[in-house]
C-alpha cells in the first residue's frame, strides 16, 4: 500500500526548499454606487478563514512546464483557462485552523509587490490524504 | 435624454430592475460590461458552475435628424447573456429569458424617448459547463445637442 504520508512530507519539503511566503487572501467587489451597479465597483480584500491575508510557503513554477497545466485545464471541462505560472502549496503547510474548504475560497496571491489572480484550483488528495494544492496564477 | 451616460443608465436600470424583481433571477449575479466581476465556475476541480448573466450595452450610430435645433437619433444594443448549468433541459436558461423579454417588451418608453424594438431570444448552446442563452434587442433615443 503506498504511504502517502510520506509523499505529502516530501512534497513539504521540496516546497518550503523552493518556494517563498506569500499571502492569500479573497477580493471582495462592491459597487462604488449600490443603485448603480453598471458604473463600476471598488475591490476590499476580504478576510479568509479568520485572518485578512494568510502568510503560506508556494513555489512557483512555469505552467507550461508544470505538468499540471494541461490537467486542470481538461477537468475544467473548457479550453480556454489560461494562466501564466502555477503556485504548489503542501497541504501540511497549511496554517492551523485553514481547511482545504478555505483555499477554495482564496481567489487572489500577493507575492511581495506581485498581486496574482487565483484562476484555477487543483488538489491532489489520494484516498484522504491531502497533499497538495496546485493554484493557476494570472496577473 | 441628451448624453451616453444618461442612456445606459436609463437601460441597465430596466435590465436591473426587472432582474432583482423576479424571484426566478433575483439571486443570481448580474454581470456588466467593463465592470470588475468574478466569473463563477472557473474552480476547475471542483466544476463549480452557478448561473451569472452579463449586460452589455453598445452605441451603433447617431447620426442627425434635423437641419435647425441640432437633434441626434441614436441606437444601439444591448445583449444580455444568460449562462445556466449544462443539462436542464433549458429550463433556468427559458426562465431567467423570459424576464429579460418581458421588461424589454413591456417598456413604454420613457419621456427621453428611449425605446427597445427587435426583441430577440438567441439560445447560443453548451459553453464550458453552462449553457449560454441571450437576448438582444435594438435601442433608440433622441439626443439633443447642447
Amino acid at each position: 500500500m503506498v504511504d502517502f504520508a510520506r509523499s505529502a512530507a516530501t512534497a513539504l519539503r521540496l516546497i518550503e526548499a523552493s518556494g517563498r511566503s506569500v499571502e492569500l487572501f479573497r477580493v471582495n467587489r462592491t459597487p462604488d454606487d449600490p443603485a448603480l451597479p453598471w458604473r463600476g465597483t471598488s475591490e476590499h480584500p476580504e478576510p479568509v478563514a479568520g485572518g485578512l491575508t494568510i502568510p503560506v510557503i508556494m513555489a512557483f513554477i512555469p505552467a507550461s512546464g508544470s505538468g499540471f497545466g494541461k490537467l486542470v485545464k481538461e477537468l475544467g471541462g473548457k479550453l480556454t483557462v489560461a494562466f501564466e505560472q502555477v503556485g504548489l502549496m503542501a497541504s501540511s503547510s497549511l496554517p492551523t485552523g485553514m481547511t482545504p474548504a478555505d483555499v477554495e475560497e482564496v481567489d487572489s496571491v500577493r507575492d511581495g509587490l506581485d498581486i496574482w489572480k487565483v484562476v484555477t484550483r487543483g488538489h491532489l488528495q489520494p484516498g484522504d490524504t491531502s497533499i497538495l494544492f496546485v493554484l493557476g496564477l494570472k496577473r | 435624454m441628451t448624453t451616453l451616460a444618461e442612456a445606459r443608465d436609463a437601460v441597465a436600470l430596466v435590465i436591473n430592475t426587472a432582474w432583482l424583481a423576479a424571484s426566478v433571477s433575483s439571486s443570481i449575479p448580474m454581470h456588466w460590461d467593463d465592470v470588475k466581476a468574478d466569473k463563477p465556475g472557473e474552480d476547475a476541480i471542483t466544476s463549480r458552475a452557478p448561473s451569472y448573466a452579463k449586460t452589455t450595452v453598445r452605441t451603433i450610430g447617431s447620426p442627425q435628424t434635423t437641419q435647425g435645433r441640432r437633434r441626434f437619433e441614436t441606437t444601439g444594443t444591448v445583449t444580455v447573456q444568460i449562462f445556466t448549468p449544462f443539462g436542464d433541459g433549458n429550463t433556468l436558461g427559458d426562465a431567467l429569458a423570459q424576464v429579460i423579454l418581458n421588461a424589454l417588451r413591456s417598456h413604454v418608453g420613457s419621456p427621453a424617448g428611449l425605446s427597445f424594438f427587435d426583441i430577440d431570444p438567441n439560445e447560443i448552446g453548451e459553453t464550458g459547463p453552462w449553457f449560454q442563452t441571450n437576448v438582444v434587442a435594438s435601442i433608440r433615443y433622441q439626443e439633443l445637442a447642447p
